[in-house]
């Protein structure tokens, strides 16, 4: 502590040097003596301080304005600038200020080289709070119109519920409480201050005298502990607790030293209330207070501690009250912080409150039983605080000044702000919010500035917050001078809207087409003068040609059948030719037929339809009659529901038929996978008959488990799908067992693969697999006249087909070329 | 009147009705067409019931034995959830007997695709080429004409469906010039298999119509006295 630091690179000096040992600049510099705020030649106010003041020798003691006992505990620093002080005191009116802390923050220390200069300048004493450069929080706290509810924040909150506690007891206070030289209480009297026998400053003199006035010196407690402020605290309860309401109030700061603060009502204090202590040694905070606060001649309070600071004394001159004459240097340099602690408050202190145990900082943090406990107290001047609970986190500390304490032309002024001022305190929304505070605000409005606010705050807030005031624009300044509305500012010119209007200038149409875009435009215009034109509807085509061309058609076909099929014609012979698998077909019929073993049975397999029963009838009748006179008998089975019925159908139709040589099982359902049911199980697949009964029981079907067991599958079908199915499901299991099929002439062209892959054995296919039947077997067909029709019709057929297609050619050369391209 | 003078009578009768549609659609036409899907439905309907559901699913569920009545559990129960298709709020509990008719048909069919026709139509490919089997050399050299015939139908028809082309800057797509030419081949012998196709069905159909006219030829003697 007993260094001096240079104001200009920081170095720590001896505190006998007159120049940094670093730097070698003059480490004391004469205080500025200009008005304005103070530049950076003199923002350490502390070396202006130390500036005025010559070292002490060292035998000379130390003036002390504490007790007895804390002289050696006493930097010599602080006892010059006690001596200094009290010099000062002297010559100048209280309110000057040149007391500088050590170890204070640089933004605190420029402050107080602030005040100290303006002090130095016989700045009024009454100026405001306003004046001071405050941090921001504080600034809006100082600023009188703002509500309280609004400003506490929350450490003074959980302050003022710790000032509902008991107040500490002098053995427990913190430990940088108990380093400090702590005067001896009971050797203080209680009716004097611990400078009764020394030249007290003018502040304590103006403090002093004022408790004189309205407090007898003997109602002035004795400090309780070693430190003055810790005695005014107390002397400050003990005058409260004089009062109805007095009562200390604890507002520690959230800051990065534990803060407290104890600050008096206005309208609760006792009629002395200026005289208060002030126990912060930091001036600008007296200042605050005692600025903000107003005077109240009855307040019965006595100083107890004050810091040595000549710029508190500032303030307590500018409360324009006397300080206490119990006022008490307080030998840290701290001093500024602890004046916080304690400020009496309407609420009442114990008698022994100040002999109670103070709690440490950290138990002052917030409690829920704290904040239930904690009374309701109030702020000074008038201001009472809201219940804990109602408090923003956010808010700040704002005191409500009076305004006969803080007129409006002083608190333009800001004395405190300068070019080296932090970015954060230069800053233009801190003027502005200094400005703001120094206005009467209006109910609910807070000091927040919108940006802060919160996204969903902001976008909670009504219109009328967000675009307050009336609608119109400022700037127009004009007034109606006629009409109803004489004398209105800002009516909407109705008259110069209708006259600002002209009739529109006279534009020319023409454009400027170039010939290319001019030939490009009469190209699309005859594009569209063509599609205008009605074109002649085609005329619908009569139905009596085409219905003439069917019937003449459909007359040919019946005529030229029915000729050759009732007239007898012959047109062609029977064929002499035969296909490959209509040759294989007869072979394996004739084999069957003429083989000795007759007992293995045919499975007639018949899946044709209705439609053209007539052709798979006119082909099968001679197998069926070959495989009938031979004995052979039949297993008819059907994949088709009509399949059986034309079986029976067919079978009655030829001669030799034997009901006991034929077993018709019937409709066989399930497709593909019944096909595959019956090749690998027949016996399962189809156990039932086509009335029902038991089917494998007959005589002929004692041997036959698999279908390879049959002599032979002759397959009756029009459909190349059902025929394929076979093919695939049925022809893999037959073994040596041939696979014939009698197909119509539509299904025969898909079956010819199968047949050239060896999977069908033979086939014959429509009528001229009949007539190559007929012929392989020598037997004059009864239904000769067929094979004449068939072929006459289809020669009529290839005609009708070769003249259409021919005529259909000449008709289209014969069309011009217009029709062609349509 | 013998019965089967009448129902030759109307035999006769229908044909010619249905031979009416030669001078176009006309009610009488229409008469036969809806009798017809009438009676071939309800014709069905009684096969069915008959053939299928009597003697296959209820007889073993009424006389059969306790493990033929077990066993036709499974299809009863298949049956009756396939009712449910008949109803669109409980048409998905048809769906198990849906899943079983598809699944089981799909295997079916593809097994029996791939062994009955892919594998036998390879091998009906290339067995032609098995020379030995031709008794003499004109009938060795004439099926081996036929076999390079039928393996150059079977490969330019395949290749024809072959639709893979690339697309080139400026140019229409189009395929490969060797693969444009086999595939040429291919759609000749579509158009012949199609022509082929083409006249079985106007031979069945004439073949049809034959066996009516004879029908009706026969009617109209055995009715006139």
């Amino acid at each position: 502590m007993s260094e001096i630091i240079c104001p200009y690179c920081g170095t720590s000096n001896s505190p006998d040097a007159d120049q940094c040992r670093s730097c070698h600049k003059h480490l004391f510099v004469e205080p500025s003596a200009s008005p304005t705020p103070h530049t950076s030649a003199d923002d350490d106010w502390l070396n202006s301080l130390r500036g005025d003041t010559h070292p002490l020798p060292d035998d000379e003691p130390a003036q002390d304005e504490s007790p007895a006992g804390s002289e050696d505990e006493i930097p010599d620093w602080l006892a010059r600038i006690r001596q200094r002080t009290q010099e000062d005191t002297l010559e100048q009116p209280a309110g000057e200020a040149a007391e500088p802390g050590e170890e204070l923050p640089d933004w605190l220390k420029e402050i107080h080289i602030t005040d100290q200069s303006q002090t130095g300048e016989d700045q009024p004493a009454d100026q405001t709070l306003d004046d001071i450069p405050l941090p921001d929080w504080l600034a809006a706290s100082a600023s009188p119109s703002q509500p309280v509810e609004d400003a506490i924040p929350d450490t003074l909150q959980v302050a003022a519920e710790a000032q509902a506690e008991p107040a500490l007891e002098e053995g427990d206070l913190p430990d940088w409480l108990s380093a400090l030289p702590q005067p001896a209480v009971e050797e203080q009297p209680g009716e004097e201050s611990a400078l009764t026998g020394e030249e007290p400053p003018d502040w304590l003199k103006t403090f002093g005298s004022y408790a004189d006035e309205s407090t007898p010196l003997e109602e002035t407690p004795a400090a309780p502990a070693g430190d003055e402020w810790l005695k005014s605290f107390e002397s400050f309860g003990e005058a409260a607790q004089s009062e109805e309401e007095g009562l200390p109030l604890l507002l520690p700061l959230e800051n990065d030293q534990a803060q407290s603060v104890e600050m008096p009502a206005a309208e609760e204090l006792p009629s002395d209330a200026a005289q208060m202590p002030v126990p912060s040694s930091e001036d600008w905070l007296a200042s605050l207070s005692a600025g903000e606060q107003t005077p109240a001649p009855e307040a019965e309070v006595e100083p107890s501690a004050v810091s040595g600071e000549d710029w508190l004394r500032s303030f307590a001159a500018y409360t324009e009250e006397a300080l206490p004459q119990a006022d008490t240097p307080v030998p840290s340099g701290e001093d500024w912080f602890k004046s916080f602690e304690p400020l009496p408050v309407e609420q009442e202190l114990p008698a022994s409150a100040a002999e109670e145990e103070l709690p440490p900082f950290e138990e002052l943090s917030v409690s829920a039983e704290m904040q239930a406990e904690a009374p309701p107290f109030d702020l000074p001047y008038s201001q009472e605080f809201p219940p804990l609970e109602e408090m923003e986190s956010s808010a700040v500390f704002r005191v409500q000044a009076d305004e006969s304490a803080a007129p409006e032309e002083e608190a333009d002024t800001a004395p405190f702000i300068s070019d080296d001022l932090p970015d954060w305190f230069a800053d233009d929304q801190l003027l502005d919010t200094l400005h703001e505070g120094e206005k009467p605000a209006a109910e609910g409005e807070t000091s927040l500035e919108p940006a802060e606010l919160p996204g969903w705050l902001q976008a909670m807030r009504p219109l009328e917050a967000v675009a307050p005031g009336r609608a119109g624009n400022d700037a127009d300044q004009r007034v109606e001078t006629s009409g109803p509305l004489t004398g209105y500012q800002g009516v909407l010119p109705g008259e110069a809207l209708v006259t600002q209007y002209s009739k529109p200038g006279i534009y020319s149409g023409r454009l400027h087409v170039l010939e290319k875009q001019r030939a490009y435009a009469s190209l699309l215009e005859n594009l569209v003068a063509e599609e205008k034109i009605r074109q002649p509807a085609p005329a619908e085509r009569s139905a009596a040609p085409r219905l003439l061309a069917r019937i003449l058609v459909s007359a040919l076909i019946v005529v030229v059948v029915l000729a050759f099929l009732v007239g007898g014609f012959t047109a062609v012979g029977l064929p002499g030719l035969y296909a490959p698998e209509s040759v294989s077909f007869f072979n394996r019929i004739q084999a069957l037929s003429t083989s000795a073993d007759t007992t293995a049975p045919l499975l007639l397999a018949v899946d044709f339809e209705p439609a053209l029963a007539g052709e798979i009838r006119t082909a099968a009748a001679p197998v069926l009659e070959d495989l009938l006179s031979n004995n052979i008998p039949l297993v008819i089975l059907s994949t088709n529901p009509t399949g059986a019925v034309l079986a029976e159908d067919l079978l009655s139709t030829i001669s030799g038929y034997n009901p006991d040589t034929v077993l018709n099982i019937g409709y066989l359902p399930g497709g593909s996978s019944a096909l595959a049911a019956l090749a690998s199980q027949p016996r399962l697949a189809a156990p039932t008959d086509r009335d029902g009964g038991f089917a494998w029981d007959r005589p002929f079907l004692q041997g036959i488990t698999h279908l390879s067991d049959f002599s032979a599958v002759l397959l009756l079908t029009d459909n190349t799908e059902n025929s394929r199915a076979w093919v695939e499901q049925v022809a893999p299991v037959l073994g040596e067992t041939p696979l014939l099929v009698i197909a119509s002439n539509q299904a025969a062209p898909m079956i010819q693969p199968y047949i050239q892959s060896g999977q069908v054995t033979g086939m014959l296919a429509g009528l001229p697999g009949f007539a190559a039947y007929q012929q392989l077997s020598g037997s004059p067909s009864p239904q000769a006249g067929y094979w004449d029709a068939y072929q006459a019709g289809l020669m009529l057929i290839v005609v009708l087909i070769l003249l259409g297609s021919l005529f259909f050619i000449g008709r289209q050369f014969s069309k011009p070329k217009s029709e062609k391209r349509n | 009147m013998d019965m089967d003078f009448i129902w030759t009578a109307v035999a006769f009768f229908l044909t010619l009705l249905t031979l009416s549609y030669l001078l176009g659609d006309n009610p009488l036409f229409r008469i036969v067409t809806y009798l017809f899907i009438g009676v071939s439905a309800g014709y069905v309907a009684i096969v069915l019931l008959n053939q299928v559901i009597l003697p296959r699913l209820v007889a073993p569920l009424i006389f059969g034995s306790p493990a033929e009545k077990l066993l036709t559990l499974v299809p009863t129960l298949f049956s009756l959830l396939l009712l449910f298709k008949l109803f669109p709020r409980l048409t998905a509990l048809g769906n198990p007997s849906m899943a079983y008719l598809v699944g089981v048909g799909a295997a079916v069919i593809i097994t029996g695709a791939i062994s009955g026709t892919l594998f036998g139509q390879i091998r009906g490919t290339i067995q032609p080429f098995g020379l030995s089997t031709a008794p003499d050399a004109l009938q060795a050299s004439s099926q081996l004409i036929g076999s390079v015939i039928l393996l150059v139908g079977t490969v330019s028809t395949l290749i024809y469906f072959q639709f893979s082309a690339r697309r080139k800057a400026n140019q229409q797509v189009q395929r490969a010039g060797m693969i444009q030419l086999v595939a040429g081949a291919g759609q000749v012998f579509l158009a012949i298999t199609l022509g082929a196709l083409y006249a079985g069905v106007l031979a069945a159909a004439l073949t049809a119509l034959i066996e009516r006219f004879d029908f009706l030829r026969t009617a109209l003697q055995s009715m006139l006295p």
